[in-house]
């Protein structure tokens, strides 16, 4: 699958633009980071509808909370945050209507394309780790997912997901214990 | 499985990027098996890692759906704002001092008659 991409031309520029209510530079700024926020809204929610939803609430969230973006982190960081939150919220709003029943039995496969910078490198087990990642249950894969992939710190995790860091490292110890047996249970069947 | 072979497994899941304390990397070292635990839990760590590079695309449609929804209202422009807001703020205090001004004289007038 072809991945369409705008670059960033004077990012900067397009967030101070988008800060002062023009709608064309925040469009642009859709367009560079829709990608990155819908591949991490579906690390967390799994289910691409609903990720899809995610990444389009997180973006009108973040439009609505432009003026107060003061540039102390960067862009992207800001947004991803606002996409945890997003799916947090979903999460949640989804819990109280049904208990999570398909969680643990769909998976769903992704077809993944890797950035152009990154392309030369071997993924081996890119695919094999996503599926197994998607099996893990929600409360354990974000945390594992924001760690391990996306590097935050502990207490970042336990900000944005509600727990204490007590929690959200006992809760990484048991993903990447988890994640581990699935990947040998894979590695057994393979060979 | 000896004791340092269970304090590895218990270990590995926690360590991620992190260093292994002395005694267990010695223990590590010196033992098959916990040597494979240890590839095992180092690559699929890498392998999370890379994974920050990895995009899945998005559907096809979504930066429109998201424009479409933002409605016709902009967020306030920044410096209008401000602009707007100080003279606002310097005529009620104008208007705040007139007033607490006349009431004053107003006191001094009736105690003095």
């Amino acid at each position: 699958m072809e991945r369409e991409r705008v670059e960033p031309t004077e990012p900067q520029a397009l967030v101070d633009r988008a800060r002062h209510g023009d709608r064309d530079a925040f469009g642009e700024l859709v367009a560079i980071h829709q990608q990155e926020v819908y591949t991490l809204a579906v690390r967390l929610v799994r289910d691409r509808d609903e990720a899809s939803d995610v990444a389009q609430d997180a973006f009108i969230r973040a439009w609505r909370a432009m003026p107060k973006f003061r540039g102390d982190a960067k862009f992207s960081t800001w947004l991803h945050r606002i996409t945890v939150n997003t799916a947090w919220t979903h999460r949640t709003k989804r819990n109280r209507v049904r208990l999570d029943p398909l969680d643990s039995l769909i998976s769903e496969p992704q077809a993944t394309t890797l950035d152009p910078i990154r392309a030369g490198e071997s993924v081996s087990i890119g695919p094999i780790i996503e599926e197994a990642l998607s099996k893990l249950s929600y409360s354990i894969r974000s945390v594992v997912v924001l760690k391990d992939i996306y590097d935050w710190s502990h207490s970042e995790i336990a900000e944005h997901l509600g727990i204490s860091v007590t929690a959200a490292k006992v809760r990484l110890h048991r993903g990447r214990k988890e994640l581990r047996l699935r990947l040998d249970g894979c590695q057994d069947g393979a060979s | 499985m000896s004791v340092m072979c269970s304090a590895v497994s218990v270990a590995l899941p926690s360590v991620g990027n992190d260093a292994i304390a002395g005694r267990l990397w010695s223990h590590i070292e010196s033992c098959a098996a916990c040597q494979t635990r240890y590839t095992g839990y180092r690559e699929m760590h890498d392998e999370l890692a890379d994974l920050r590079f990895v995009q899945i695309p998005a559907p096809i449609g979504l930066s429109q759906k998201v424009m479409a929804s933002l409605g016709p209202v902009a967020v306030p422009d920044l410096d209008e704002g401000w602009d707007h807001v100080v003279p606002v703020a310097a005529a009620a205090a104008l208007a705040t001092a007139a007033a607490g001004t006349a009431v004053l004289l107003k006191l001094y007038r009736h105690r003095a008659a």
